[in-house]
């Protein structure tokens, strides 16, 4: 009785089991790979011990996903759904990047093959497409995983087995204390508010200050990091601390309460739907008031969306930046999207993924051939890095905040009514 | 006083687009019994309809009736090719297929119009009016009229036309309408039609405040829903006095009590209601045969 | 031979060839991953389908429980160190209770009233899992270690996929046993006339309480395993979108079948798994959802009681051809079809 079900239960587990054969060979390999990881562990560990440098220049054991010619990377994100706006334009930006580098020829002789795995925003297809990257694809190195929720949840996979990983695409406070493999370069929303703070108060002379943030991990840990900036200045305070919801729609409320508030700067810690929104509300009720908006704004497509809804207040707005994007610092960019996504948009997450590839590169070049594991962590270690579109990148003394350097623009309109940013201060850290 | 009546005025102009998308809900459940989950997903759809025409120059008011004639097209086909094919699945199954719609649209919408949002302009762009320091914007205006004006024209069909009556009788019995001579499936057709066409214009009407982009519908979506829960299923002022509640309601919740607490009173108060009135506040209590 | 007639026999041997399948062959960490995340969605869509194909009850609102039940396996194994087993029950027993205030909810409401009242209860207990930081973290979200039974860390997947294994063939019986007695039948009239069934003497009060709290219950077990799998959680997993998947699960596998919902939550996992691999779709954007939708649709369109009857429906559709058939070699007109 009911036989089908079995039969059928055991067809759905067969097609599994086809779906999953080609990759059955991988697997065999994982075995070999792993112990050769091991290998390369034991003989750093015995190198530390002895010193014996000399014996390791002779037979290094390259990690997982290298060859002579080629370095088989991966990364983890979004690419559908509502998140696909923010991973689209990221990914093309890191594959313009490693395009760029493989049509030089590469990195010392090996040429950048990047892996992508779309984990629709589920922390639980995060975590075995992390697998597949590790175990099975056996890549060298993450180099820029997208979303929050899914770096938290493959934390302990990365943790376990040590693989390096370059670049979150988000700006969780955890990332900075992950481990010694964990190499975070986009600023944390934490920092990112007390260095907000300081422009704040320095820069705008704010005493009386509202905060109308995003409630979840971005607008929470900046609103934190923005009073713990205050808290350390030992000046100025935060007269109202008002939640949006990330899919609101109407901002009446937060407007309004702010305006009461009458306050010297208003932050807007928030992605740009409730960013823009929040404008269009300012703009209606005629607040004018000077504003600071958070990095993740810091794009001509934000200012393009949020100058059209709110042309006059628009311009007390202020927006906080890392990536230091003149003209001519963006050309190669430039130059390789026209070349090979010519469609896409340039846009603050086309910047930072070209950011994410860059980084992981200036650490394979600082490698070199001692491409195990770690020597790639031991070189990145020693790796300050000021050639790139960011500031300045540095890992030495083990340290893990990401960029720390940030300034202040303005928006400003031009003669012909074209709105643009324009640098106030210099790029400089919270001390 | 100034907050509270400021804070009204907007939940009203909120509580309209809700209502509208709302009537497109209530319309296809009134003649079919099917809830079209992907109601907000088509509506997106159209209006980068309207959005794409308007990039092309075409003047505002063509870029509008382009979204509602595409609008017209695309609820036909969707009636025709996803839903009437599946008549001898149950409700819930039909449901389903309109879960299965949200990817295809969503999906497609990437695919065609790409993943960044989009600055639209409002259909009134004259100045704010200014009464004694509350701010009224004449767009706000514009969309409540037109969120009653459809609310009219549907109760009047509804109640006074022979069209109205062929779709009461096939929401009453699809057998016995057959049998007098209504043709069921034009009804389900045109039911279809008209609500892809009001989702549309809800669409259109709120890309001002959301932008334009593939998650725009997401929360007036959610809300539409309640919205036409609240107000109850069974008539067209219903979800409008719903819509309008819901709009009123955030507002006063957040600004009186809790932004932070918001989503969990306004919620909450959602469920006690209909506890105490189970076919939501216009609904009629009906007694089910055996 | 007649005891492997009996069903409960059947789904033993069943469970156990499959949990030996990954210790047999050799099959890659990422695929039993998402074979354990099967399993996990699997308990809960028996769970929902005890709800709403044999209830009758809807519920848009199902993925707060799994949430609840994976924040207190978290807590109750991280803070207060208890052994993951007793936990586990206590996952599902937390949220059983909660079950029940929701049955009483369903007890003045039906349909759509019904689904929108427990969409909202869904997006309120979500809210509650972002403000209350003390029990979820907030965003920070919560971890949870590897489950250790009886001194032995469960740190491998297929050691995962046999506890998954045995935990949802427990949790199949119960369903079975539970369905096939009086309370089965009683939910099924409830189902099929809530009138006729009180007339019988079915009282409505009691059987729909048991089934939110068995539903609530199976729910809060998936997300305590979900949590020791994943070994980290945060609010935004656990919102409308998953309530939603969780009913086209048990749509799309079959109404009233604890084999269909397997399938189901098979087909929900893994149907966009295998999409993304079709490489020559993959210049298209955004493809998989595209025809993840599509697939679903196909489904209901084709066989709309579900992939879990398909056996049956082929086994009516002979029938009637070979009975029209019939007719027609007598001449008489075919009008004894029976609807499927």
């Amino acid at each position: 009785m009911k036989k089908w079900l079995m039969l059928i239960l055991l067809s759905v587990l067969l097609v599994g089991l086809v779906a999953c054969g080609d990759s059955e060979d991988a697997s065999s390999d994982t075995n070999d790979a792993e112990n050769n990881t091991e290998n390369v562990d034991n003989e750093n560990n015995s190198e530390d011990a002895s010193e014996n440098n000399a014996e390791v220049e002779e037979d290094i054991e390259l990690a997982q996903g290298v060859t002579d010619s080629s370095i088989k990377i991966g990364s983890v994100g979004a690419q559908s759904g509502v998140f696909a706006a923010i991973g689209t334009p990221y990914y093309a930006g890191m594959d313009a990047y490693f395009n760029t580098i493989n049509d030089q020829g590469g990195v010392n002789g090996r040429t950048i093959d990047l892996i992508k795995i779309d984990d629709e925003f589920m922390p639980d297809k995060a975590v075995s497409a992390m697998e597949e990257l590790v175990y099975d694809e056996e890549v060298f190195a993450i180099v820029g995983q997208l979303g929050t929720p899914g770096v938290m949840a493959t934390m302990n996979t990365v943790q376990d087995e040590g693989i390096p990983s370059v670049y979150f695409g988000g700006g969780a406070k955890e990332f900075t204390e992950a481990g010694e493999n964990f190499f975070p370069v986009q600023p944390n929303y934490y920092y990112e508010g007390k260095l907000m703070s300081k422009f704040a108060v320095e820069e705008l002379d704010a005493e009386n200050i509202v905060v109308i943030y995003r409630n979840d991990d971005v607008g929470i840990d900046g609103l934190e990091g923005f009073k713990e900036g205050l808290n350390e200045l030992g000046t100025g305070t935060v007269s109202e601390e008002l939640a949006v919801n990330a899919a609101d729609t109407d901002f009446t409320v937060q407007i309004q309460k702010a305006k009461e508030a009458d306050p010297d700067v208003v932050i807007l810690y928030g992605l740009l739907g409730e960013t823009s929104g929040l404008l269009k509300e300012i703009e209606k009720v005629d607040f004018n008031v000077d504003m600071i908006t958070t990095y993740s704004n810091a794009d001509a497509s934000f200012l393009a969306i949020a100058s059209q809804g709110a042309p006059n207040v628009i311009k007390n707005l202020h927006v906080m930046g890392w990536v230091d994007a003149t003209e001519e610092s963006i050309a190669p960019l430039a130059t390789a999207m026209e070349e090979y996504f010519p469609d896409a948009p340039l846009n603050a997450y086309t910047m930072a993924g070209w950011v994410a590839a860059e980084t992981f590169v200036a650490g394979l070049e600082a490698a070199g051939d001692n491409l195990s594991w770690d020597g790639y962590i031991s070189a990145m270690n020693d790796l300050t890095f000021t050639e790139g579109l960011a500031p300045e990148i540095s890992y030495e003394d083990g340290s893990r905040e990401g960029v720390t350097h940030m300034a202040l623009s303005k928006v400003v309109q031009d003669d012909e009514g074209n709105f643009m940013f324009e640098q106030m201060t210099d790029f400089m850290e919270f001390e | 006083m100034v907050a509270f009546l400021q804070n009204i005025i907007a939940g009203l102009e909120t509580g309209s687009l809700y209502a509208l998308a709302a009537l497109g809900l209530v319309l296809i459940f009134r003649t079919s019994g099917v809830i079209n989950f992907a109601q907000g997903e088509m509506a997106m759809f159209s209006s980068f309809i309207a959005l794409t025409l308007f990039q092309h120059n075409m003047p505002y008011p063509v870029a509008f009736i382009g979204a509602i004639l595409f609008a017209v097209a695309l609820g036909y086909i969707v009636e025709r090719v996803f839903i009437r094919p599946a008549s001898k699945a149950n409700l819930v199954s039909k449901m389903i297929i309109t879960l299965g719609l949200i990817m295809i649209f969503s999906g497609l919408a990437t695919a065609i119009f790409g993943t960044d949002s989009y600055f639209f302009r409002k259909a009134i762009t004259a100045d704010n009016l200014n009464a004694g320091g509350v701010i009224i914007q004449p767009n706000a205006l514009f969309i409540i009229a037109i969120t009653l004006l459809i609310m009219g024209i549907l109760f009047y069909i509804i109640k006074k036309t022979m069209v109205g009556i062929a779709i009461r009788a096939t929401a009453q019995n699809e057998k016995t309408a057959k049998l007098m001579g209504i043709s069921v499936s034009k009804i389900y057709s045109m039911s279809w039609i008209i609500a892809t066409v009001l989702g549309a214009i809800a669409g259109v009407l709120i890309a001002p405040t959301t932008n334009i982009s593939t998650a725009m519908m997401m929360d007036v979506h959610l809300k539409s829903f309640i919205a036409a829960v609240l107000g109850g299923f069974g008539s067209f002022i219903g979800p409008v006095f719903g819509g309008f509640s819901i709009g009123v309601f955030d507002n006063l919740v957040g600004y009186y009590i809790s932004l932070k607490w918001k989503t969990v009173i306004v919620y909450g108060l959602l469920i006690l209601i209909l506890i105490f009135k189970p076919t939501g506040l216009f609904g009629k209590s009906y007694r089910k045969k055996v | 031979m007649n005891l492997l007639k009996n069903k409960a026999v059947q789904y033993t041997i069943l469970a156990f060839v499959v949990a030996l399948i990954p210790l047999l062959l050799d099959i890659n960490r990422s695929t039993l991953t998402l074979w354990n995340m099967v399993i996990i969605y699997a308990i809960i869509a028996i769970g929902f389908n005890i709800l709403l194909g044999y209830a009758g009850q809807i519920s848009l609102g199902h993925a707060a429980f799994m949430g609840l039940g994976a924040y207190i396996a978290a807590n109750l194994t991280g803070n207060l160190e208890l052994p993951f087993l007793l936990s586990l029950v206590l996952s599902g027993l937390i949220p059983m209770v909660i079950g029940l205030i929701l049955g009483l909810v369903a007890l003045r409401l039906e349909g759509h009233y019904l689904a929108i009242a427990t969409l909202g209860f869904g997006v309120a207990i979500q809210q509650v899992f972002k403000e209350w930081t003390a029990f979820t973290n907030g965003f920070s979200g919560v971890r949870a270690d590897n489950p250790v039974i009886f001194g032995l860390e469960i740190s491998e997947r297929e050691h995962y996929f046999i506890l998954g294994m045995i935990i949802l063939l427990l949790l199949v019986l119960f369903a079975h046993y539970l369905l096939k007695s009086k309370t089965g039948r009683a939910l099924l009239a409830m189902r099929d006339s809530e009138h006729a069934a009180q007339a019988m003497g079915v009282s409505l009060f009691k059987y729909k309480l048991i089934a939110f709290a068995a539903s609530a219950f199976y729910a809060g077990i998936a997300g305590g395993l979900f949590m020791h799998l994943i070994r980290f959680t945060e609010p935004n997993a656990w919102g409308i979108t998953l309530s939603l998947n969780l009913l086209a699960m048990v749509v799309i596998g079959g109404l009233a079948t604890i084999g269909g919902s397997i399938i189901g939550a098979g087909f929900i996992v893994m149907v966009p798994e295998f999409i993304k691999d079709i490489e020559f779709l993959a210049s298209i954007k955004s493809f998989a959802t595209i025809f993840t939708g599509f697939a679903m649709i196909f489904v209901i369109m084709f066989f709309p009681h579900g992939i879990a009857r398909i056996g049956t429906q082929i086994k009516i559709a002979l029938l009637n051809r070979r009975n029209s058939r019939v007719d027609k070699g007598k001449g008489g007109a075919p009008n004894g079809r029976s609807k499927g």
